[in-house]
C-alpha cells in the first residue's frame, strides 16, 4: 500500500481512537501538559493535574471491560 | 515556521540597526538577497543561525568578532540580533544578545537569548526556557538542512552522513515530549508498586518493592544508554570512515604509489649499478687485449713505412742479394758470360753492386717485423666490433642508470614532500576511533545482556511482590492500576516504533521522488538502518562516487523532502506526537556547484515544497532565465550595499542590474565602513 495512504489510514485510525480509547486519551493529555511545559506556559499543580489525568483514565479503563480482558 | 523580520544590531559588519523583511505569502514565499563576495550573505545566514542555536556554520571565520568594529570604536560593546517569527500560528520574537565585556552564558560566543510569546497583541515575559522552545519548534540537528551553506559546508563536504538524521527525525516528530511523558509513567508504576508493598505488614513487601523499582529504574537507564550509543556509534563510524578516507587520499594515492615506485627503482639501480660494475673488468680486458693493438696500430704504419723507406730504398730487388754478387765476383765471370778481370772497369761496378745488393738476414727480420706489424693491424681491425660493443653496452646501461638515479631523487623528495606527521596522527586517530568503537560495541553487548537479565529480575521480583501481598480488594485494584499504567507504556512505545518506521520510509520514497526531479541520472538511495544516513548507490547497488554536486543536490533532496513530509505532517492530527515545523529554507550560494541546468530545476522546484524559501546570491550566480522562472514567487527581494570611508580609487563600482533596474552594490568615500539593506521595490 501506498505510505501517504498509510499514513492517512493510520491518521483515521488514531482520530478515532483518539475519541474512543481510553489509553490514547490519558496519553494525549500527558502529551498536552508536557508540551505546555516545553513550550514555556508555566503549568501549575502540574503533579496534580497529572495524577488525576491518571486516575480518571484508570476509571475510565475499568469501564472499557479492558482490565477484565487482560487477566 | 515563517520567518517575518530581521533586525541586526552592530552584529559584524551591519553596523547599527539593519532590518530584512522576509516574504510570507503563501504563493509569494521566496526571499532574494542580492550580495557580491564578501559584503555579508555568510553573515546574515549566520546571524540566523546564531540567533536561534548560538552557534555558526562551519565555514563562518572569526567567530568570536561579532561586534561590529565602527560601533566598537564610538566604545560600544554589544551587538544583538532579533527575529519575528511564527510558529504554528503563533507569534514569538527571539532576541540574542552578545556583549564582549559580559560573561551573559556558559559559552561566551553564545551570549543571551530569550524568546517572547505573543498574546493578545503584545510580546509576554521571556519564556522559561528559551533553548528547549527552539529545539522543541526546529531541533538543532535539523539547522544544516534549513539554514544551508551551498559552498564548503559541511553537508556538501561529506554529504548528510555528518548529521544524524535518524535522531533529527525523532526530535521533529516531538519525540522528546512523548520520552518525558514515559518518564512520568514509569514513576507512576514506582509508586503503584510502592502502595502495593505497602499492603504487606509484614514488611518483606517492602524490600521487594524497592528492589523493583531499583531494577526498573536499571532497566530505564539502560535502555537510555543503549539509545545513546546506538545514537554515538553511527557517528564514531562516520569518524572513522572519514579518518580511513583521508587517510586513503594521502596513504593509498600518493605514498603507497610513490613507495612502490621507488621500491621498484631502488631494485632497477641496484640491478643497473651491477651491471655497471660487471662491464669495468670487461673494458679493462679489452684494454689488455687491445690496447697495444689499439694504440700501436698508427706507429705500426709509420715503422713499417719507416722501415721500407730506410731498408729497402734503393736496393736491388731479390735474387741480387750480396751471396749472389759475391758468387759473381768470386768465379770472375758476369752472369752474361764475359770474363770479370779484377780491377777492370766491370769488375769495379760489379763489386760496387754489393753496396745495394739485398741483405737475407736483414730481409729475414725484416719479415719478421712486417709480420707483428700486420698482426697488429689485424688484431687492431678484430678489436673494433668488440670494442664497440662493450663500449655501446657500457654507455647503454650508465645512462638507464643515471636516469633511474635522477628518478629515485624526484620520487624522494616526493615522499618527503608529504605529510607525513598528518599520516600518523591521522594513523593514532584512526587506532583511537578504532578502539572507542570496539569498547562501544562491547558496552552496547554488555547493556543489552545487562538489560534482559534486570527485565528477567524486575519480572520476578514483580511475583514475588504479587506472592507477598495479601490478597485484598485492595490489590486487585492496584495490580489493575499496574496493568493499566503497563499499557500506557506498551502503547506508547509501539505508537512511537511505528511512527518512526512509516516516516523513515516515506522520507526515503520522498528523496527517491526528489533526486529524480533534480538529477538527470537514475541514481537510487540506500539508507542506513541505525542512522538513517543516505547515499546515493547506481542501479547496480554500488555507491556512487559523490562530489560537491551530487553532495549538494542530495541535501536539497533530503531537505526538500522533509520540508514536505513536515508540511503533510501538520495535517496528521496525531495525539502523542508533535505536529512537525516547517522550517524556512535559508541557503546561502545556493548554486555555487550546479550546473546551469540543475540551478535552474532547483530553483523552480524548492519554493514549491518550502513553506518559504532564501536565496542569497552573488550577481555570478544569478542568472536572468533563474529569475524568469523563479519571478512570480519573488515576495521580497534586496541587495546588501557595501559602503567604504575609503576613495575608489582604481577599483570598480559593484552594480547589480535587476530586471532592468541599476543597484549600486558598492560606496565609497562615505562617513564608515558598513553594509546596509537595500529593498528592491
Amino acid at each position: 500500500m501506498d505510505i501517504l495512504k498509510q499514513l492517512a489510514a493510520i491518521k483515521e485510525s488514531e482520530e478515532i481512537k483518539r475519541d474512543n480509547d481510553v489509553v490514547f486519551r490519558v496519553l494525549s493529555s500527558l502529551i498536552r501538559i508536557e508540551k505546555e511545559a516545553m513550550y514555556g506556559v508555566r503549568v501549575s499543580n502540574k503533579t496534580a493535574r497529572i495524577d488525576k489525568i491518571f486516575d480518571d483514565g484508570f476509571d475510565r479503563y475499568k469501564e472499557s471491560g479492558r482490565a477484565s480482558s487482560k487477566d | 515556521m515563517l520567518l517575518r523580520r530581521i533586525k541586526l544590531k552592530n552584529f559584524r559588519q551591519y553596523y547599527d540597526v539593519v532590518s530584512i523583511e522576509f516574504a510570507c505569502d503563501p504563493e509569494k514565499n521566496v526571499t532574494i538577497i542580492h550580495a557580491e563576495n564578501g559584503v555579508g550573505k555568510t553573515a546574515l545566514l549566520n546571524a540566523i543561525k546564531w540567533c536561534f542555536y548560538g552557534s555558526f556554520t562551519k565555514n563562518f571565520r572569526n567567530p568570536d568578532k561579532l561586534v561590529n568594529f565602527e560601533a566598537e570604536k564610538e566604545g560600544k560593546t554589544s551587538c544583538s540580533v532579533e527575529i519575528e517569527f511564527n510558529n504554528d500560528g503563533d507569534e514569538f520574537l527571539i532576541i540574542r544578545r552578545f556583549d564582549s565585556l559580559g560573561r551573559l552564558s556558559k559559552a561566551v560566543q553564545a551570549g543571551e537569548v530569550n524568546v517572547y510569546k505573543m498574546v493578545d497583541g503584545t510580546w509576554s515575559g521571556a519564556l522559561p526556557d528559551p533553548e528547549l522552545v527552539v529545539n522543541g519548534m526546529l531541533p538543532e540537528e535539523m539547522a544544516d538542512y534549513f539554514f544551508f551553506q551551498g559552498e564548503g559546508s559541511n553537508a556538501v563536504e561529506t554529504g548528510n552522513r555528518g548529521i544524524n538524521l535518524a535522531r533529527s527525525i525523532r526530535n521533529i516528530l516531538g519525540f522528546k515530549v512523548a520520552e518525558s511523558v514515559q518518564d512520568i509513567i514509569n514513576k507512576k508504576r514506582n509508586s503503584i508498586n510502592k502502595r502495593i508493598a505497602a499492603l504487606d505488614t509484614s514488611g518483606q513487601a517492602q524490600k521487594v518493592a524497592e528492589d523493583v523499582e531499583r531494577l526498573n529504574g536499571k532497566v530505564v537507564e539502560l535502555e537510555k544508554d543503549i539509545a545513546r550509543l546506538n545514537d554515538l556509534i553511527p557517528s564514531l563510524e562516520f569518524d572513522l570512515e572519514m579518518v580511513v578516507s583521508e587517510l586513503s587520499k594521502i596513504s593509498h594515492a600518493e605514498l603507497s604509489s610513490l613507495s612502490k615506485e621507488e621500491k621498484e627503482l631502488e631494485a632497477l639501480k641496484s640491478k643497473l649499478a651491477s651491471q655497471v660494475r660487471n662491464i669495468q673488468p670487461k673494458k679493462y680486458d679489452l684494454i689488455r687485449r687491445f690496447g697495444w693493438a689499439v694504440f700501436g696500430r698508427e706507429f705500426a704504419d709509420e715503422s713499417l713505412e719507416f722501415i721500407d723507406e730506410s731498408t729497402l730504398k734503393g736496393r736491388l730487388p731479390e735474387p741480387y742479394n750480396k751471396t749472389f754478387i759475391n758468387d759473381i765476383i768470386a768465379a770472375s765471370k758476369c752472369i752474361c758470360g764475359s770474363d770479370l778481370h779484377p780491377g777492370s772497369s766491370a769488375y769495379i761496378n760489379v763489386a760496387r753492386l754489393l753496396e745495394k745488393a739485398a741483405n737475407p738476414a736483414l730481409q729475414s727480420r725484416l719479415g719478421a717485423i712486417r709480420s707483428q706489424i700486420q698482426e697488429i693491424k689485424t688484431l687492431n681491425e678484430l678489436s673494433q666490433g668488440t670494442i664497440k660493443d662493450v663500449l655501446n653496452n657500457a654507455s647503454l646501461v650508465e645512462g638507464q642508470l643515471q636516469s633511474v638515479t635522477n628518478k629515485l631523487e624526484l620520487v624522494k623528495k616526493k615522499i618527503k614532500d608529504i605529510p607525513v606527521d598528518m599520516i600518523a596522527q591521522l594513523q593514532s586517530k584512526k587506532e583511537k576511533i578504532q578502539g572507542d568503537l570496539n569498547r562501544q560495541n562491547q558496552m552496547l553487548g554488555g547493556y543489552i545482556s545487562q538489560h534482559e537479565a534486570a527485565q528477567k529480575n524486575y519480572e520476578s521480583r514483580r511475583n514475588e511482590l504479587k506472592r507477598l501481598t495479601p490478597n485484598s480488594e485492595v490489590l486487585g485494584e492496584l495490580e489493575i492500576y499496574i496493568q493499566y499504567v503497563n499499557e500506557l507504556a506498551e502503547t506508547l512505545q509501539q505508537h512511537l516504533s511505528k511512527t518512526e518506521r512509516l516516516v523513515r520510509e516515506h522520507i526515503a520514497s520522498k528523496v527517491n521522488s526528489m533526486m529524480r526531479s533534480f538529477s538527470r541520472h537514475s541514481y537510487q538511495i540506500r539508507i542506513s538502518e541505525k542512522d538513517f544516513s543516505i547515499v546515493l548507490v547506481n542501479n547496480d547497488g554500488t555507491q556512487v562516487g559523490q562530489g560537491d554536486g551530487l553532495n549538494l543536490l542530495l541535501n536539497l533532496s533530503i531537505t526538500a523532502a522533509l520540508i514536505e513530509f513536515v508540511r503533510e505532517r501538520q495535517s496528521v492530527r496525531d495525539p502523542l506526537l508533535a505536529s512537525a515545523t516547517a522550517a524556512p529554507l535559508v541557503i546561502d550560494a545556493p548554486f555555487g556547484v550546479l550546473d546551469d541546468s540543475y540551478r535552474n530545476v532547483v530553483v523552480s522546484n524548492l519554493p514549491k515544497h518550502a513553506e518559504q524559501v532564501m536565496f542569497f546570491v552573488s550577481s555570478s550566480q544569478w542568472r536572468d532565465e533563474m529569475d524568469l522562472v523563479i519571478r512570480d514567487r519573488i515576495g521580497s527581494e534586496y541587495c546588501l550595499v557595501l559602503e567604504e570611508r575609503a576613495e575608489q580609487g582604481d577599483r570598480k563600482v559593484d552594480i547589480f542590474n535587476i530586471r532592468g533596474k541599476e543597484v549600486i552594490a558598492s560606496r565609497y568615500g562615505c562617513e564608515r565602513d558598513r553594509v546596509l539593506a537595500k529593498e528592491i521595490i
